[in-house]
């Protein structure tokens, strides 16, 4: 099978699956993969949009199809909420265009209690949500593995509890910082 | 072979289904009009199910898994190698049939189906048509026995002739159609016969077991009768299987792959809870 013609395949499967809200949960694997999960998520979200990164890989968010989905989300009004367990790389594409629409978004980086957390398997996992029913998963972020659906509530409900849990945690530390 | 004018009706169906050859129309035109579409779409998203699976695999490769048990395992184990070892198989039989209705439609106006089948239909349409005429002819005039022979001897070395005929034109013309000249193609065959038919006539000539004369007796009657049916119901029949055969194996290979995939899916339930579980 041929690159060209796995990556129009996998697009297209993914497009139609996106388009049907499949309750399907597909894989993803390689760069070019996500790069594609990741863009059919941002196309088919509405209202918000939370991550967990690394540090905003080139690899990935500089794609043209990557950065197309993401400004046309931003567009829509959508709302993201960021965290990253690395040192950010503002130099990326992905994070000026963040940047451009600042309102809407929102970037902490992430407790060491939480990277411990998503580390537990030895590699670091990242993840992101998108509106109530929509995820992705990535298992290793070194080879893009990663499960994702465009309608698996129960999943979302559960990377939920980790996200707001770490945005919990911001919001408890800067109460603290404020009393003390 | 008188007998054979009873099921003159039959013939005369199957002169009107050879001659008119409305039936290879309506296939062409539901190729290209109802088939192209679906079946490209289907090949589309199982080319997409291809790459899905492999990433798939990749998720549990290089033992990314090291704990998989129960129903995990079987995958790992059985499932996964049974696709391995099949798969290239079964997607190129898939293959061969999307190139062919992607022919037909390339073909347009030029009637490839048509060009296909159109020999065999002619000619079986003159055979059965010529049946009609000789058993008719016998029925009326059965008092001449020396005519009487004469049409059996010709109705059987025409049968032997047809049959021929008939397996060179369905077994070589569809095979080279768009690759040879078509008038090129049906010369050679009708050149193929009358060489493989000049040889089997020699052959009944010096050697007995050739010699299928002994069939005019009484009582193969009825063999004969079946006989001429046969080669008579031949191409149809040839394409009604071919048809049943091409469906059966698009249903039975679309289906491998859904199965696989939801097969991977189920199985891969567990892996998935643990690893979002594993975050919590």
């Amino acid at each position: 099978m041929g690159v060209l013609n796995d990556l129009s395949d996998y697009k297209k499967l993914i497009a139609t699956r996106a388009s049907r809200n499949s309750t399907e949960i597909l894989a993803n694997a390689g760069p070019d993969h996500a790069v594609i999960a990741m863009g059919y998520l941002f196309e088919h979200t509405n209202f918000f949009v939370k991550m967990v990164v690394g540090s905003l890989d080139e690899i990935v968010c500089d794609d043209d199809f990557y950065n197309s989905q993401l400004k046309a989300c931003l567009d829509r009004g959508v709302t993201f909420e960021i965290i990253y367990l690395n040192n950010l790389n503002t130099k990326s594409i992905a994070y000026k265009t963040l940047m451009k629409h600042s309102g809407q978004v929102r970037i902490v980086k992430g407790t060491d209690k939480f990277i411990e957390q998503l580390s537990k398997s030895g590699k670091q996992q990242h993840f992101s949500i998108h509106d109530g029913d929509k995820f992705r998963f990535e298992k290793d972020t070194e080879k893009y593995l990663a499960w994702f659906s465009f309608n698996n509530p129960y999943y979302n409900q559960e990377l939920t509890q980790v996200f707001d849990s770490e945005i919990n945690r911001h919001k408890t530390d800067l109460k603290h910082a404020a009393v003390a | 072979m008188e007998h054979l004018y009873h099921l003159s009706h039959l013939f005369e169906f199957l002169c009107s289904v050879y001659f008119g050859s409305a039936l290879l129309i309506f296939i062409e035109e539901s190729i290209i009009e109802r088939i192209f579409a679906p079946v490209n779409e289907k090949i589309a998203d199982i080319n997409g199910v291809r790459v899905l699976i492999n990433d798939y695999t990749n998720m549990i490769a290089e033992k990314q898994y090291k704990d998989v048990k129960g129903r995990d395992k079987f995958w790992v184990d059985r499932c996964h190698p049974f696709y391995e070892k099949r798969e290239k198989k079964w997607y190129n039989r898939l293959l061969r049939r999307k190139i062919f209705i992607e022919k037909v439609k390339g073909h347009g106006n030029k009637s490839m189906i048509l060009k296909m089948f159109f020999p065999t239909f002619f000619f079986t349409g003159v055979y059965c048509l010529t049946l009609i005429g000789l058993s008719a002819f016998q029925y009326i005039n059965n008092n001449d026995p020396v005519s009487y022979k004469q049409i059996d001897c010709f109705f059987i070395d025409l049968s032997n002739g047809v049959l021929l005929y008939q397996l060179s034109t369905l077994l070589i013309i569809p095979r080279l159609i768009g690759r040879v000249n078509y008038f090129v193609i049906v010369f050679c065959v009708l050149i193929t016969v009358l060489i493989v038919s000049g040889i089997i006539l020699l052959l009944s000539y010096n050697i007995d077991y050739f010699d299928v004369r002994w069939l005019m007796t009484e009582e193969h009657k009825s063999a004969i009768q079946m006989v001429a049916v046969f080669i008579a119901m031949m191409p149809l029949t040839y394409l009604l299987l071919k048809i049943a055969w091409d469906i059966s194996m698009y249903v039975l290979i679309t289906g491998f792959y859904n199965g696989i995939r939801l097969a991977f899916l189920r199985s891969m339930q567990g892996q998935i809870r643990n690893d979002i579980g594993g975050v919590k």
